[in-house]
């Protein structure tokens, strides 16, 4: 029962946010004229629709049976002749580096407009290579310092996206960088 | 036929301006690179090209794009053949044949017939294309609110019912994209729907940043988890490809033709895309072919019936998206992003208001089709050399392309977050198997939906049945039926049979 209630577990998620978002849906303010169907149906129709379809998938994962219905192309390939099939080893998993390079990227994303541009995709890509396990630290440094100069001039020179400075001692990097390449 | 013929014709010369002849180059050789590289895939390389194309007109920049996605059905099948790893999904049916053919010595013949079949399926595609785009689009003028209602609804019907291992991950996917075009202030009543206070959420969530986020970042981190783990790229010794003689040729021409048509009709259908048509058509073979019994030792058929059918899918594509509004893909969804960008929305009014960008676009795929066939026989072995490239590397690139990309739209940092939490729910929906394609498409036809729907109501004094009265719209919803009932028909059928293979089993 249990393998079935974690299977089940992301239905359950979904259908409780499909229950917050109807919830929100009844207090959408508006005011149509008589007879009318308002900007709350269209939601409320999909999330019922979620409501349902959660529901079903639940019911049937704990108490029928958790295979799932495939798409009919999908349940096709699956009848192709076994001797064509490519057996798939299983694929290793390493949690810590997908949560260190989450971190990664939300720490980019808060700090990029204080650091600026440059300096924070300078690090960031140094990074996630490093989280990615690539180790030759001189490849490593010299393709992301390559990088965020070739990005910043191909967006700023070339594209002319307005790209996040950043502030106090790190703006004057920015600065430099560009009189460095002209950049206006 | 001959005014379609005379219009396709005349639109070469657009495509031979230097901008666009060079949009359609970078694309070929773009795409081919992304469909080569393991961990990049199609899609994601063409979410990435298109922030690039802010800046251009709408005829280069459909035409970089359709060049990224025909060369990307082509590209992977060097490394299927040469190194037994396939660049795209869509490639994989190539390993049992191609690198077969090339594993008893003969890669640069395997090489040939997958030339030969790109070319042919590309070729046949878009000629087909072409003939039958003008006459869908005059049937679709006859549309109204209802029609386009109901064609919508079955264009993401069909996605969640044709493909995907499952029907039920498939559409919360889909209901999760038709929420997102909700959110922000609604076009009729000007009501603020799930802005949840924030101020930038009003003008709503932007697709771009959706598929860019679900697609590259979401993408990324998968292969992450992975540990960016790519087979060992072994020698491919001399690199060449040699061209089947005529009478080579002719003796398959049965599996061709089958792969052409199977691959045109897969792709004017929504939701089965070159990867569906790639194994379809191989099964196909593997039922009707002569030499049925020797798929899989390395044969030509084995070869030319899933890249033929993969690349014909292309143009099939372009159809509905071109003449409907209607993307069947994930590729064709970003193409469809790129018109919308560039302030025109396809259907039939824009086939007969500017029938010029319609035949550049479908010019452009005939001569990207020669070009990418030009290209794979003399540059391979330039190309594949981007696979010595260390994907923690590429990878890297890739998100700060996907940031930037998304960054450059608005100029606002908190698209990057979106980005962020997008690229986290295409993770997690990898993670668990949900489809990102649905979301992709529901996050950009939702709103039209929604019009549509709401503009029907209103119009027929909020008489649903008008859908069903109506005779198109009608067909369509029975076929809408059809969509959601048959998979799960078929899976109880699939249920009941192997119960009963069991019960006899134990008996």
């Amino acid at each position: 029962m249990l393998t079935r209630l974690r299977k089940a577990l992301p239905y359950f998620i979904v259908l409780a946010i499909a229950g917050v978002l109807f919830v929100m849906a009844n207090r959408i303010d508006f005011s149509a004229p008589g007879g009318r169907i308002g900007p709350d149906f269209w939601p409320k129709v999909i999330l019922g629709l979620a409501t349902v379809t959660c529901v079903y998938q639940i019911v049937k994962t704990l108490f029928w049976d958790s295979d799932q219905v495939a798409g009919v192309l999908e349940s096709i390939l699956e009848e192709t002749p076994a001797e064509t099939a490519v057996e798939a080893a299983p694929e290793p998993r390493y949690p810590r580096l997908i949560l260190a390079g989450i971190a990664l990227t939300i720490a980019y994303v808060v700090l990029i407009e204080y650091v600026g541009f440059f300096l924070s995709t300078f690090v960031y890509l140094a990074g996630f290579a490093w989280i990615g396990r690539y180790r030759r630290a001189g490849v490593v440094i010299a393709t992301a310092l390559i990088g965020s100069l070739a990005f910043m001039y191909m967006f700023m020179k070339v594209v002319y996206v307005s790209l996040p400075l950043g502030q106090g001692p790190f703006a004057q990097v920015t600065f430099f960088l560009m009189r460095v390449m002209n950049i206006k | 036929m001959l005014d379609i013929a005379q219009s396709f014709l005349a639109a070469f010369p657009t495509v031979f301006q230097p901008v666009n002849l060079l949009s359609l180059v970078v694309g070929l050789v773009v795409g081919m690179l992304v469909a080569v590289l393991p961990g990049l895939t199609l899609v994601m390389g063409i979410v990435l090209a298109l922030p690039f194309t802010y800046g251009m007109g709408i005829v280069p920049s459909v035409i970089l794009l359709t060049a990224m996605y025909i060369s990307g059905t082509y590209g992977g099948a060097f490394t299927a053949i040469l190194f037994r790893i396939p660049g795209e999904p869509l490639d994989v049916p190539l390993l049992w044949d191609g690198y077969a053919m090339a594993h008893k010595g003969e890669p640069a013949k395997a090489l040939g017939w997958t030339l030969f079949a790109a070319f042919n399926g590309g070729i046949l595609s878009t000629l087909a294309a072409v003939a039958m785009a003008q006459p869908f689009a005059k049937f679709a003028l006859k549309f109204d609110t209802p029609e386009y209602f109901s064609i919508i609804l079955f264009g993401l019907t069909s996605v969640v019912a044709l493909s995907g291992a499952s029907l039920v991950n498939g559409f919360i996917s889909l209901f999760l994209g038709l929420l997102i075009a909700c959110v922000g202030v609604d076009s009729i009543y000007g009501a603020e729907r799930f802005t949840f206070g924030v101020p930038m959420l009003m003008d709503g969530i932007e697709y771009l940043t959706v598929m860019v986020g679900a697609y590259g970042v979401g993408e990324v981190l998968v292969r992450l988890e992975q540990g960016f783990q790519t087979d060992p790229v072994q020698a491919a010794g001399r690199v060449a490809t040699r061209f089947p003689t005529v009478r080579e040729a002719w003796a398959i021409r049965n599996t061709l033709a089958r792969s052409s048509i199977l691959g045109i009709i897969l792709g004017i259908i929504p939701g089965a895309g070159a990867t569906i048509a790639s194994f379809v058509s191989y099964g196909t073979e593997a039922q009707y072919c002569k030499r049925r019994k020797l798929l899989g030792t390395g044969i030509a058929e084995g070869i030319v019936a899933p890249q033929t059918a993969s690349t014909a899918t292309v143009a099939g594509h372009m159809v509905p998206l071109i003449t409907l509004g209607i993307p069947g893909s994930g590729a064709t969804a970003v193409i469809l992003g790129a018109f919308l960008l560039h302030g025109v929305q396809p259907g039939p009014q824009v086939f007969m208001k500017d029938p010029g960008l319609v035949y550049a676009i479908f010019a452009s795929l005939f001569l990207g089709v020669i070009g990418m066939c030009l290209m794979g026989y003399f540059t391979i072995k330039a190309l594949i050399k981007v696979l010595y490239l260390p994907e923690a590397l590429t990878s890297a690139f890739v998100i700060m392309f996907c940031f930037i990309g998304a960054f450059s739209a608005r100029n606002n940092v908190t698209d990057l977050w979106m980005i962020v939490v997008f690229g986290i729910v295409g993770y997690l929906f990898e993670r668990f198997k949900f489809p990102i394609a649905p979301m992709v498409l529901g996050c950009i036809l939702g709103k039209e939906a929604e019009s549509a729907f709401m503009t029907s109501m209103i119009s027929y004094q909020n008489d649903w049945t008008i859908f069903f009265t109506r005779p198109i719209s009608g067909v369509v919803m029975v076929f809408v039926i059809i969509a959601l009932v048959y998979p799960l028909l078929r899976h109880h059928r699939q249920v009941r049979a192997q119960r009963a293979l069991r019960a006899s089993q134990g008996a």
